[in-house]
């Protein structure tokens, strides 16, 4: 389990667009600012799956962390498409 | 009293239809279907029970089980869901609150959370115009130990006990929502166990969910993924009409979305 100074960070992406842009473009740099150690800052600013569950990132939180710094993830999860169809 | 008006389950989330030929169509078919018929039972209100996805109810504080009891609820809006307010009700959440007590379960109470997918998406399809009070009952699949497949399903039975020493006369529609099968970010990820699923939508559409919840959770997590372990919002829902038949509304192993999607009615 990664530690929850980790978590703590992910979870706080889906209520922080800055925080999530911020993830997106400097991840070394907000991991530091949040206390994350290196092993898993590395990790986590790898954005690489197998790396997340290496340091056992929960995965409904890897889940938050794409949706803040891949555009293509979030693509895939938009909805907005039912709101051309009737409902 | 109170009266349990229909139980029933769905998957609730949506992903990209490009690629997935016309089963997105008919996944979205049969949620708008599930949609109709609670809308035909005419209910006041809607116990929706579900998982939240770390929106709310994170590591910061693991409540293993959690009854919205406020006036209003404001939805998270993630992935382009609508962000509209809807009601709640109080008394009602409250109530079930109190009769979980007694029953053996503490359940924290939430003035305020954002709903997420898990409560958003299925309301899409059965009130669009938001007219009806919501009751959300968030089981939490994402903490440890895993909630058990049995307990949910005895909560179920509580709820329903609960709505039906309400005093009045509402109308309630039990809703339970998440699964299929799916792997979230698992060696596994993308597969769909279909024989599991339709397992599952056949015995409980035959009334037989409490034998499904005899499970353990392990079990369920083994043959359905991590996510998997939602079905026990489903064998919640189906407790609440114990015994009843039902009807699958539709089925769809859905692969791209990394998940196995159906929706069930109950007496509906």
């Amino acid at each position: 389990m990664a530690s929850f100074a980790t978590h703590k960070l992910l979870q706080s992406l889906c209520r922080s667009s800055e925080l999530a842009q911020r993830m997106a473009a400097e991840p070394a740099k907000v991991c530091a600012e949040h206390g994350v150690g290196p092993d898993e800052a590395k990790a986590v600013s790898s954005f690489d799956p197998a790396q997340l569950a290496r340091i056992g990132v929960h995965p409904i939180l890897q889940i938050h962390l794409m949706m803040a710094v891949s555009p293509d993830f979030r693509a895939g999860m938009d909805t907005s498409f039912l709101h051309a169809k009737k409902g | 009293m109170g009266k349990i008006v229909g139980a029933f389950a769905t998957s609730h989330i949506v992903m990209n239809p490009n690629g997935t030929g016309d089963r997105a169509d008919r996944v979205i078919g049969g949620m708008r279907e599930i949609g109709q018929r609670v809308q035909a039972r005419a209910p006041d209100t809607l116990v929706v029970i579900t998982g939240d996805h770390m929106f709310n109810i994170n590591m910061s504080m693991q409540v293993p089980l959690c009854i919205g009891i406020a006036d209003q609820w404001t939805p998270f809006g993630e992935m382009g869901l609508d962000s509209r307010p809807f009601s709640g009700h109080r008394a009602l959440a409250e109530h079930i609150v109190a009769a979980a007590a007694d029953a053996g379960y503490d359940i924290a109470k939430a003035e305020e959370i954002q709903p997420d997918h898990g409560i958003t998406l299925p309301l899409h399809f059965i009130d669009p115009p938001k007219r009806l009070r919501v009751v959300p009952v968030l089981i939490n699949i994402n903490m440890t130990p895993l909630p058990k497949p049995e307990r949910c399903y005895r909560l179920g039975k509580v709820i329903k006990a609960a709505v039906e020493s309400f005093p009045g006369t509402e109308r309630v529609a039990v809703v339970g929502t998440g699964g299929l099968s799916h792997w979230l970010f698992q060696p596994q990820m993308g597969q769909v166990a279909e024989s599991f699923d339709r397992l599952c939508l056949k015995e409980i559409a035959a009334g037989r969910a409490e034998q499904l919840a005899k499970m353990s959770a392990a079990e369920i997590v083994e043959k359905a993924g991590n996510g998997g372990i939602e079905l026990v919002a489903w064998l919640a829902a189906a407790a609440t009409m114990p015994g009843l038949a039902g009807a699958e509304i539709y089925y769809e192993p859905m692969p791209e979305w990394l998940t196995g999607m159906g929706g069930i009615a109950i007496a509906a």
